[in-house]
């Protein structure tokens, strides 16, 4: 009798696992067990020990599939994380202080600058003109502006340091090897993915990493535009063709889609729609596809969502010049 | 023209440099310092005077030392200047009673406008101050006995009631009375309670002990 209630209990927890958190699987769990040892004490029927013993059995039973269910979605949480940590670009979790020390650093001089200048204006408006102290807010603006420019350059010395690895690989690989990656995501959200390969070689001439972070990067995006509850259709198109000898990759989505106000400023640095967003993402993209001579462009999707499209130029494969767009 | 004193403390010293030489282009005198230490250290003269005040100091903060400054009887208005355009900070050193808060970098326009300002609530605070020190000094004047008819009085006592609550004669009260309206050199009862209202209220203060 324990015994088939408990592989009834099983059932609800297997079930339940896929809609609840940890917390509501432990609670389940605990009901369960309740339920059983209440039915055991209510059950007077049949032996006491054979009871005894098939109460135990069918605790064991319902305790080992919530610890395998209570693993697994651990084992999936930490892919999901380990997917946003890979493919989202250079998120720095103190970026908010970085960007104001930045600010301060440039901010000083700044004011220095248009100080010194109100400052050179005003001694030569006098009605004695003092040309010696104008000079001397010349020369502080001047140092001063190389001061500014000084912190931009060492900014640009600290954001060069990544070297870059180009190296001869396939575009259609580097766009499957970063799917791969975020399997468990499409998943997690629900979201109906479709790869549509191009049946040959893209060959290209890129930093791998850095072409897996911009798709990444594109696809979290999509992601996050299909969040939204007002969002029913969740669709995801991916694509790779040729077009005038480039290899072309084009990612469509059917979420909020972008304004022309969106498309304009889309690929401005700090501009985000998000809270919490950055608004780097696809200006590192952007950063990274041009450093790469190819095009990234964003547009609105006659259907709704939105359309990336990045082109490359192909390094071997200029002969199959048909155009699969 | 009254002398007029804008100190500045600002831990760069380029940006120091540059209002100095500002400030000095439009005839307005300035001390400035590269820490608030060294600032206290310094004279200070009782004339119009603000202070332009980098929120961000090494050691301590600017805001802090707003803070601290009211409360150690150093009275003088502040203009805060930040390298951060810190939009809660600067709601913050407003409701504390600041001038302006000013992101570098400022205008002109907006930086002589708020040391304007500085000036005139530093006049009004010198003002006060002087009236203050004078009633303070008045005070200080009178004897005990005069002392005590005069929070009776302000407290709208008649001669009679006075002198009872006093165990005096009413004889009393009243050449104590004409003591006090000469030594206050006030010239009706009106003016006389004027004043012990401020004195009163110094009382409440503890700016003044009786
Ligand atoms: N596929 C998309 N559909 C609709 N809007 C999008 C899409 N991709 C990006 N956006 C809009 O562009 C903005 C900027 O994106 P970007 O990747 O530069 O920064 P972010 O995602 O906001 O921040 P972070 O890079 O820190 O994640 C987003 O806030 C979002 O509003």
């Amino acid at each position: 009798m324990e015994i088939a209630a408990a592989v009834f209990y099983i059932a609800v927890i297997l079930v339940g696992a896929r809609f609840i958190s940890a917390k509501g699987v432990i609670v389940l769990c605990s009901i369960c067990t309740l339920l059983t040892v209440v039915s055991f004490f209510l059950t007077t029927k049949g032996l006491f020990e054979t009871g005894l013993i098939n109460c135990i059995i069918a605790l064991s039973a319902l305790y080992l599939t919530t610890y395998i269910i209570l693993r697994t979605q651990v084992a999936e949480n930490n892919a999901i994380n380990a997917t946003y940590q890979m493919t989202r670009i250079a998120r720095i979790q103190s970026l908010g202080e970085l960007t104001a020390s930045i600010a301060h650093e440039i901010n000083q001089p700044l004011a220095a600058t248009t100080a010194s200048a109100d400052a050179c204006r005003n001694w030569l408006m006098r009605d004695k003109p003092d040309i010696n102290r104008a000079i001397q807010a010349l020369e502080r603006i001047r140092r001063e502006t190389r001061r500014a420019s000084e912190v931009v350059e060492r900014i640009r010395r600290l954001s060069k340091n990544e070297i870059t690895q180009k190296e001869i690989c396939d575009l259609n690989d580097i766009v499957s090897d970063t799917l791969a990656l975020s399997n468990a995501l499409i998943e997690h959200h629900d979201i109906e993915l479709t790869w549509n390969r191009y049946d040959a070689p893209l060959i290209v001439h890129v930093d791998k990493v850095q072409m897996m972070q911009v798709i990444g990067n594109l696809f979290l995006n999509a992601i996050e535009a299909l969040q939204p509850r007002l969002v029913t259709e969740r669709f995801i198109t991916v694509k790779t063709f040729t077009m005038n000898a480039q290899a072309c990759f084009r990612m469509t989505d059917t979420g909020v889609g972008l304004s022309e106000e969106d498309i304009k400023h889309i690929f401005d640095a700090f501009w985000t729609k998000r809270d919490g967003g950055t608004g780097l993402g696809l200006t590192l993209c952007r950063a990274i596809v041009e450093a790469h001579k190819g095009i990234i462009s964003a547009r609105q999707n006659s259907h709704g969502g939105a359309i990336f499209e990045i082109i490359l130029p192909c390094k071997i494969n200029k002969e199959s010049n048909n155009s699969g767009a | 023209m009254e002398p007029k004193l804008v100190y500045i403390i600002d831990d760069d010293m380029s940006v120091r440099d540059a209002l100095d030489d500002l400030l000095a282009s439009v005839d307005i005198e300035t001390r400035s310092f590269d820490s608030i230490e060294s600032f206290l250290q310094s004279e200070k003269n009782p004339i119009l005077s603000c202070l332009i005040l980098d929120v961000r100091m090494p050691g301590q903060s600017g805001m802090d030392f707003q803070h601290k400054m009211q409360k150690n009887g150093l009275d003088i208005p502040v203009i805060f200047i930040s390298g951060h355009g810190d939009i809660p900070m600067s709601v913050t050193a407003i409701k504390r009673g600041a001038i302006d808060f000013l992101s570098k970098p400022f205008r002109e326009q907006d930086i002589l406008e708020a040391i304007y300002r500085g000036f005139e609530v530093s006049r009004e605070k010198i003002k006060q101050h002087e009236e203050r020190n004078h009633v303070e000094k008045i005070y200080n004047s009178l004897n005990a006995g005069e002392k005590a008819v005069v929070s009776f009085l302000i407290k709208g006592h008649l001669n009679k009631q006075i002198a009872a609550e006093l165990n005096v004669s009413e004889i009393t009260v009243k050449v104590r009375r004409a003591n006090i309206m000469q030594k206050m050199q006030v010239k009706s009862f009106a003016d006389l309670i004027r004043m012990g209202i401020e004195i009163e209220k110094m009382l409440l203060e503890g700016s003044l002990q009786i």
